[in-house]
C-alpha cells in the first residue's frame, strides 16, 4: 500500500471518536426502523381511496406546528453547544445545553398536549394505528434526548467536556436525527394532508 | 497507549464468590465471548431437544407421540430459537471472541455495551421459550409468524415470542455497532483493512447488514405487538391495514437474516482451510468483494420468499437477483477449493469440519438456486424441500462451520485442544446423522409433503423417508454427545496448549492461551495478512543459521 493510500487511510480512521460512529451507526439503524413505518404509511396512503380510509379529520395543527419550531430553535441551541465544546468554551457549553434540555422539554410538552382530544384511536383505522403508534415512538425520543442532554449538564459541571468533546457531537447527531423525524412527521401527518377537510 | 489494563487496574486476590460476581458484571470481550458461547450451547439442546421430539412423532404415520398443539408450538419455537438464539449468538460470540484478538485491540470499542448485548440475549431467549409455560402454549405459527394466525392466536405464547424476538433485535443491533466501531477503529498500528483476518470482513459485513436490517423487524415486531395488544389494525385488510406489510417487513429483514447467519461461518472456514493447508487463503481480495457484494445484494431478494402469494408483481426480478448471489458464493467455493489446491492439508477435526461445510454448504446453495425459479418455486413451496434446503444451509452449512470455529478455537479459549478420536467420531456421525436426515427431505418434498404438519396418512406413502430421517436426527443427538463428552474429558485436562497449537496466521495465535486479561503483552509487526506465519517463518530463518545471528538484526 503507497504511502498516500496508507495516510488517506489512517485519516479515515482516526478523525472520528468511537462514540461518534457508533452514534452515526445507531441513527442509520433508527432511520431503518422508523423507513419500516413510513413504507407502511405510504403504501397505504398510496391504496387508500380517501385518506384517512374511515373519513375521520386531520388533527388541528396549531400545537404541532409551535412543537415543530421549538424542535427547531433546540436543533440551533444544541449546535451552539457543540461549537462552544470545540471551542472549549465551558461556560457557553452548560448554557447552551441547558437551553437545549429545556426547548427539548418543551418539544416533549407541546407534542403531549397536542394528542389530548384528538377524535381518533389507535383502533380507528389505518392511520390512527400509524398516527398513535409513531406519536408514542416520538415522544420516547424525545424523552431520550432529555436524558442526553441532562447527562451532557452533568459532564459539563464535572469538568469532563474540557477533555473531550465528543459526547456534543453525539448527541448532537442524535438530535438532529430526532429533528429530521419530527419534521418528517409533522409534514406527513399533518401538512401533505392540510387540504383535505 | 502504553499502560495495559494490569497496570491501570490493581490486582485483587478473587474469592469464589468474587470470581461468580465477576463473571456476571464482566465488561472483558474473551469473557462476554465465551459465555455467548455457552448460551448459544444451551439454546442449541433446547431446540435440538424440540426438534429430537418433532422427529420422534414423524417417524411413522399417524403418529401420536405428542398432540398436533404442541407440535406446532415445537415447529414454531425450535426455528425461532435456532434463529436468533443459537446460529447468530454463536458467530458473535466467536465474534466477540476472536475479532478484537484477530485486530490486535485491548477489547471491544464499547466494553459495557457489549456486556448489554450479551445479556440481553438470555433474557430475550427465555422470554421466547416462557411460553411453553403459559395458559395457551408458546407461540404456534411458524418462526415465520405470519398473520392472521399469528395475531388472532389466544393466549400470551404469540406476545412472549414478539416481545423475546424484539429485545434479541436490540441485541444485536447494539452488537452490530459495536463489532462495526472496533473493527474500523481499534485496528492495531498497519493493519490496514484490506491487511484484516477474513473472519474480521465477514463479521464487519454481518454487522452492516444488522444495523440496516433488523430494525425494519423491530418495527414489524412494534406493529405485530400493538395489533395484538392495542387494537391497532397494522395487519387487518378490513381497516386499511394489509397482511402483506408484515411478509414484507418481517422478509426485507428476513432474507439480509439469512446471510448474517452465514457470513461469520464464511469466515470461520475461510480462516481455517488456509491455516489446515499450510497455504494463504486464495484470492483474499476476491473474498472481500464476494462478502461486500452478498451482503449488498442480500437487501434485493426478499420478495422470493413471496413468490407463490400473487403480491410479487415482477416475478423475474426477484429471481434474477437471487440467482445473482449464487456468482460471489461460487466466487468463494472457488477460493477454498483453490486454497486446498496443491497445499499439504492436514486433516485434524477442524479441518474435517470445515470440508464438512464446504460439501453440505455447496448441496444447500444448489437447492437455493432452484427455488429461486418462480416456476420452480410453484411446485415446492411449503414442502419438505424447504426444509432440506434451510437445513442445508444453516445445519450443513453455519453449524458444520461454527463446530469448526470450536475445535478450532478451543485450545486459545481453554488452553486445552479437544480430544482428536473423539473429534474424528462427533464428526462421523454428526455427517452421517446430518445427511440421513436432511437429504431424504429432498425427496418428501417432490413427494408433496408439506412442511410443518404433525400427522400423515399411511397413504401417502411418505412413511419409509420419515423414518430414515427420524434415524439420522437421533444420530445427530448422539454426535452432539459425543462433543459434549469431548468437552469434559478435555476440561478435566490440564490446560498446556501453546500460543500457536496449529501454526496459524492471525493475531490471536500471537498471545498465550488462554490470553491474559490485556490480550497482548507485545504485537508481532503486521506487514501482510498473515503476521503470525510472518514471525514465525522469520524465527526459523533464524534457527536454520544459527552461525549468521549476529548479520540478523
Amino acid at each position: 500500500m503507497s504511502e498516500h493510500a496508507l495516510a488517506l487511510e489512517r485519516r479515515a480512521v482516526h478523525e472520528t471518536s468511537n462514540a461518534v460512529l457508533g452514534m452515526l451507526l445507531f441513527v442509520i439503524s433508527e432511520a431503518m426502523f422508523f423507513m419500516g413505518f413510513l413504507a407502511v404509511y405510504f403504501t397505504a396512503y398510496a391504496n387508500a381511496k380517501v385518506w384517512p380510509p374511515s373519513g375521520i379529520s386531520i388533527p388541528p395543527m396549531g400545537l404541532p406546528t409551535a412543537a415543530v419550531v421549538v424542535l427547531l430553535g433546540s436543533v440551533a441551541t444544541m449546535t451552539m453547544a457543540n461549537r462552544a465544546g470545540r471551542l472549549h468554551d465551558q461556560r457557553r457549553v452548560t448554557v447552551w445545553t441547558g437551553a437545549t434540555l429545556i426547548l427539548a422539554a418543551g418539544f416533549a410538552g407541546l407534542l403531549g398536549l397536542s394528542y389530548r382530544g384528538l377524535g381518533f384511536h389507535a383502533s380507528t383505522d389505518i392511520y390512527g394505528s400509524l398516527f398513535w403508534v409513531l406519536a408514542v415512538v416520538a415522544i420516547a425520543h424525545a424523552i431520550g434526548g432529555i436524558v442526553f442532554f441532562a447527562l451532557l449538564l452533568a459532564q459539563a459541571r464535572a469538568g469532563e467536556l474540557q477533555l473531550r468533546h465528543d459526547p456534543l457531537q453525539a448527541a448532537s447527531i442524535y438530535w438532529n436525527f430526532v429533528a429530521v423525524i419530527g419534521v418528517s412527521l409533522y409534514v406527513i401527518f399533518y401538512l401533505a394532508n392540510a387540504g383535505s377537510k | 497507549m502504553t499502560a495495559t489494563r494490569d497496570e491501570v487496574l490493581p490486582q485483587r486476590p478473587v474469592s469464589q464468590r468474587g470470581a461468580v460476581l465477576e463473571w456476571l458484571t464482566t465488561t472483558d470481550h474473551k469473557k462476554i465471548g465465551a459465555m455467548y458461547l455457552v448460551n448459544s450451547f444451551l439454546f442449541f439442546v433446547i431446540g435440538g431437544g424440540l426438534a429430537l421430539t418433532m422427529r420422534t412423532q414423524l417417524s411413522r404415520p399417524n403418529n401420536h407421540v405428542v398432540s398436533t398443539d404442541f407440535y406446532d408450538q415445537a415447529v414454531s419455537i425450535h426455528g425461532t430459537l435456532m434463529i436468533f438464539l443459537v446460529i447468530f449468538p454463536f458467530l458473535s460470540g466467536f465474534g466477540n471472541y476472536f475479532v478484537p484478538l484477530q485486530i490486535g485491540a485491548l477489547d471491544m470499542a464499547f466494553p459495557r455495551i457489549n456486556a448489554l448485548s450479551f445479556w440481553l440475549l438470555p433474557v430475550g431467549g427465555f422470554t421466547i421459550a416462557s411460553g411453553f409455560f403459559v395458559p395457551g402454549g408458546a407461540a404456534a405459527a411458524g418462526w415465520t409468524g405470519y398473520v392472521p394466525l399469528s395475531i388472532r392466536q389466544p393466549g400470551a405464547g404469540q406476545d412472549l415470542w414478539a416481545l423475546g424476538l424484539l429485545i434479541v433485535g436490540v441485541s444485536s443491533i447494539l452488537g452490530a455497532i459495536n463489532f462495526i466501531v472496533t473493527v474500523l477503529r481499534m485496528r492495531a498500528p498497519g493493519m490496514s483493512m484490506l491487511l484484516m483476518p477474513i473472519f474480521c470482513w465477514a463479521t464487519l459485513a454481518t454487522s452492516l447488514l444488522v444495523v440496516l436490517a433488523t430494525p425494519v423487524l423491530t418495527a414489524g415486531l412494534m406493529m405485530f405487538l400493538s395489533d395484538r395488544n392495542f387494537g391497532t389494525t397494522f395487519f387487518d385488510p378490513a381497516n386499511g391495514g394489509a397482511v402483506s406489510y408484515w411478509l414484507n417487513t418481517f422478509w426485507f429483514f428476513g432474507h439480509p437474516e439469512v446471510y448474517m447467519l452465514i457470513l461469520g461461518a464464511w469466515g470461520i472456514v475461510s480462516e481455517i482451510i488456509p491455516v489446515f493447508c499450510s497455504k494463504p487463503l486464495y484470492g483474499y481480495k476476491g473474498v472481500v468483494v464476494a462478502f461486500t457484494m452478498i451482503a449488498g445484494l442480500s437487501f434485493a431478494v426478499w420478495a422470493h420468499h413471496m413468490f407463490t402469494t400473487g403480491l410479487v408483481p415482477n416475478l423475474s426480478f426477484f429471481a434474477a437477483t437471487t440467482e445473482l448471489i449464487s456468482v460471489p458464493t461460487g466466487v468463494l467455493f472457488f477460493n477454498w477449493l483453490a486454497t486446498m489446491w496443491g497445499g499439504r492439508i492436514r486433516f485434524e477435526p477442524p479441518m474435517l469440519f470445515a470440508l464438512g461445510f464446504v460439501a453440505m454448504f455447496l448441496i444447500g446453495g444448489i437447492d437455493g438456486v432452484w427455488m429461486a425459479q418462480p416456476a420452480m418455486d410453484y411446485s415446492i413451496h411449503d414442502t419438505y424441500w424447504v426444509v432440506a434446503h434451510i437445513h442445508y444451509v444453516l445445519f450443513g452449512g453455519t453449524l458444520f462451520g461454527i463446530m469448526a470455529g470450536l475445535y478450532y478455537w478451543f485450545p486459545k479459549i481453554t488452553g486445552r485442544r479437544l480430544n482428536k478420536t473423539l473429534g474424528y467420531w462427533h464428526f462421523g456421525f454428526q455427517f452421517v446423522g446430518f445427511n440421513v436426515t436432511f437429504f431424504p427431505m429432498h425427496m418428501l418434498g417432490l413427494q408433496g409433503m408439506p412442511r410443518r404438519i404433525a400427522i400423515y396418512p399411511e397413504s401417502a406413502g411418505w412413511g419409509s423417508l420419515n423414518l430414515l430421517a427420524t434415524i439420522g436426527s437421533y444420530l445427530i443427538g448422539v454426535s452432539i454427545m459425543i462433543f459434549v463428552l469431548n468437552v469434559a474429558v478435555t476440561m478435566l485436562s490440564p490446560a498446556t496448549e501453546p500460543a500457536d497449537p496449529w501454526g496459524g496466521n492471525s493475531l490471536e495465535w500471537a498471545t498465550s492461551s488462554p490470553p491474559p486479561p490485556h490480550n497482548f503483552d507485545e504485537l508481532p509487526p503486521i506487514r501482510s495478512s498473515r503476521p503470525v506465519y510472518d514471525a514465525r517463518k522469520a524465527l526459523a530463518k533464524v534457527a536454520a543459521a544459527p552461525g549468521e545471528t549476529g548479520a540478523v538484526s
